[in-house]
């Protein structure tokens, strides 16, 4: 009998030798990898919860992402990684904007994200308003999230928003903002759909803007 | 020197007021202190690049001062070679005109500078040669793996030297010019904190790590370096002449740590620092980037009248007023967002609100929230320096009050 609660319990407890020693155990055990995922994503997902209660800080997301990336690399060791369950994922594309090589927030956000079951595409750093439109497109993904440490990346991004509207995919694509220097005003300025300082806020933006009706 | 006034109706100098906010004490009026980089160089109409020579940078610099001040403190970030701001900040950097565009702004990269060994270093060293091990952790351990052009052992040493001297005798030259204009000067150099230091130079992963496994370690090679804080302070003050100290605290707050890590592991090395620097008279300013919210109630411990917390917008200013104001004076934090897209109107009535609740009973600067943004709006920011006049004296706001209570 597997105690799938206990592997939850302890990605969110943060308990990162005892978590992926669960999940070898489950694995070796031959419990199914797309089950083994779950679970995590379930430690994950009560992660969040304590984040946002506060009770974790940013130390403690970038953590329990930790654990599940080597939960994850186990499994693509052990060529047990269920590739098939990226197929028909909701794709959300990430990048810092023009001139801004910052991406530690960037990677915090991609990594939930990912938890949270998304695609992610990562365009990097310095990303020009056109690439992002073109990578959009390429991969037909939902939703847009730029992040930014610098003010100088206003033009930037305004000048992104434009470029899916003047594309005609505005009403297709959605946008959020991220990082330090984002607020609602810029929120505005750009004409984007969602800000926050919160990675959190990422995946739940992220998930609202790609729910069927 | 010559006693300056930066305004007619001023009865204090810059320094006076300086020295009376951050003993909690009521001054003639608010003093404004805004930290100014790269918007000089957008300003005059130069690029970023040529802040690193001398004339220029000086040169950008007074002009705004001339246009859009004056201001009464110089809170100053130039490094004047760009080896040296590893000193400031322990991580990789790209800057413009080398690795960027000239009109680029310098910017940080996460990687792993500090080995995980260099906690044992640090402790060995501090006991071999306590007054030295920060300067040797530098020269010896973190400088050649930022910069591969500096070399290691010696050549470091060869390399760094010169630099540092010629950085702070041109601070020095810098800093009589602002104070023959009758403006103070903020601190003697800046520094960034023990636990940021690490969290830092390890990156931001591998220290996440650390917090897991080595907090022992953390918090004794924090305490291990206390003493060469305090050494390198001295020289550093000795060369400039400024006898304030600077500690920035960019990895400290809570969006970071929890407030119980904070206590843990920051917050000591911290408080003994301040401590020791008020014994020698000599005031800390905390530069305190990010969301402090949580940490608050903790840096009441440190001693009264002795510090300065600056803000950069992240953290409820107004809160830190309430909860610390008491004990330290208060410095922030007009936002980056809103000097650079924001209306006059809006400025002014968020530098009036900051003047009113966070200046009230004395123990305020007002400041920019963090650097003043490369691309706020010239009108805006003189709104901010004529604020301190307009709503700053406190002669003014005893009468107003007088008349309401009439």
């Amino acid at each position: 009998m597997e105690n799938y609660e206990e592997l939850a319990r302890a990605i969110s407890d943060l308990e990162e030798e005892r978590a992926i020693g669960l999940a070898e155990k489950m694995l070796s055990r031959g419990v199914e990898p797309l089950r083994v995922i779950e679970v995590c994503r379930e430690g994950l997902k009560l992660v969040g919860e304590r984040y946002e209660r506060r009770e974790y800080f940013l130390s403690g997301l970038i953590l329990s992402g930790e654990i599940f990336k080597e939960i994850v690399a186990m499994m693509e060791e052990r060529r047990l990684f269920p590739h098939a369950m990226e197929e028909g994922q909701r794709r959300v594309i990430l990048g810092a904007p023009l001139g801004d090589v910052h991406d530690i927030g960037k990677g915090i956000v991609s990594m939930l994200l990912r938890c949270s079951g998304f695609k992610v595409i990562d365009l990097g750093v310095s990303v020009s308003p056109s690439e992002f439109v073109e990578e959009a497109v390429r991969h037909r993904a939902e939703v847009v999230g730029i992040t930014t440490l610098i003010t100088m990346a206003y033009e930037s991004i305004r000048e992104t928003v434009s470029g899916f509207e003047r594309a005609g995919l505005r009403d297709r694509v959605r946008i959020m903002l991220g990082g330090g220097a984002i607020s609602q005003r810029v929120c505005d300025y750009a004409g984007a759909d969602a800000w926050s300082h919160d990675a959190m806020d990422a995946v739940r933006f992220a998930r609202m803007f790609t729910r069927k009706e | 020197m010559k006693e300056v006034k930066l305004h007619p109706r001023d009865t204090m100098t810059a320094e006076e007021r300086l020295r009376a906010v951050i003993n909690l004490q009521v001054p003639d009026r608010v003093p404004v202190s805004p930290l100014i980089y790269y918007f000089a160089a957008r300003y005059a109409g130069i690029n970023n690049a040529e802040l690193y020579d001398p004339a220029k940078f000086n040169k950008a610099l007074d002009r705004v001062f001339y246009d859009l001040g004056p201001w009464d403190i110089h809170y100053y970030i130039n490094a004047y070679h760009r080896e040296l701001i590893s000193f400031f900040v322990p991580m990789k950097v790209l800057e413009p005109g080398f690795e960027l565009p000239p009109n680029s702004i310098r910017q940080f990269l996460e990687e792993e500078i500090m080995k995980e060994e260099d906690y044992q270093w640090i402790m060995r060293v501090s006991k071999l040669t306590p007054r030295y091990a920060l300067y040797r952790l530098f020269m010896e351990r973190w400088i050649p793996r930022i910069w591969e052009h500096v070399g290691e052992g010696w050549r470091s040493y060869a390399f760094m030297w010169p630099r540092l001297i010629s950085a702070g005798l041109r601070w020095r030259l810098e800093f009589e010019r602002w104070k023959r204009r009758g403006v103070a000067i903020m601190y003697a150099c800046p520094t960034e904190a023990a636990f940021d230091n690490f969290s830092m130079a390890r990156g931001m992963l591998k220290f996440v790590e650390d917090l897991r496994k080595r907090q022992e370690e953390i918090a004794q090679a924090a305490d291990a370096l206390v003493e060469s804080f305090v050494y390198s302070f001295k020289m550093v003050s000795m060369i400039t002449g400024v006898k304030r100290a600077d500690l920035c605290l960019h990895r400290s707050s809570n969006d970071f740590i929890s407030p119980e890590t904070f206590r843990k592991l920051s917050l000591p090395s911290l408080k003994k620092l301040v401590e020791r620097f008020a014994a020698l008279g000599v005031p800390t300013v905390l530069h305190c980037d990010g969301n402090w919210d949580l940490n608050l109630e903790a840096l009441r411990e440190l001693p009264a009248g002795k510090a300065i917390m600056q803000c950069d917008g992240s953290t409820n200013i107004f809160k830190a007023k309430e909860i610390v104001g008491d004990r330290i004076c208060i410095m922030g934090d007009v936002p980056a967002d809103l000097l650079a897209l924001g209306s006059p109107s809006e400025v002014d009535e968020y530098c009036h609100r900051l003047i009113e609740e966070v200046g009230k009973g004395g123990g305020f600067i007002l400041a920019s929230g963090c650097e003043l943004a490369p691309n706020a709006k010239p009108e805006n920011v003189k709104v901010m320096m004529e604020s301190v006049v307009k709503y700053g004296y406190y002669q003014d706001r005893a009468a107003e009050q007088a008349r309401k209570i009439a």
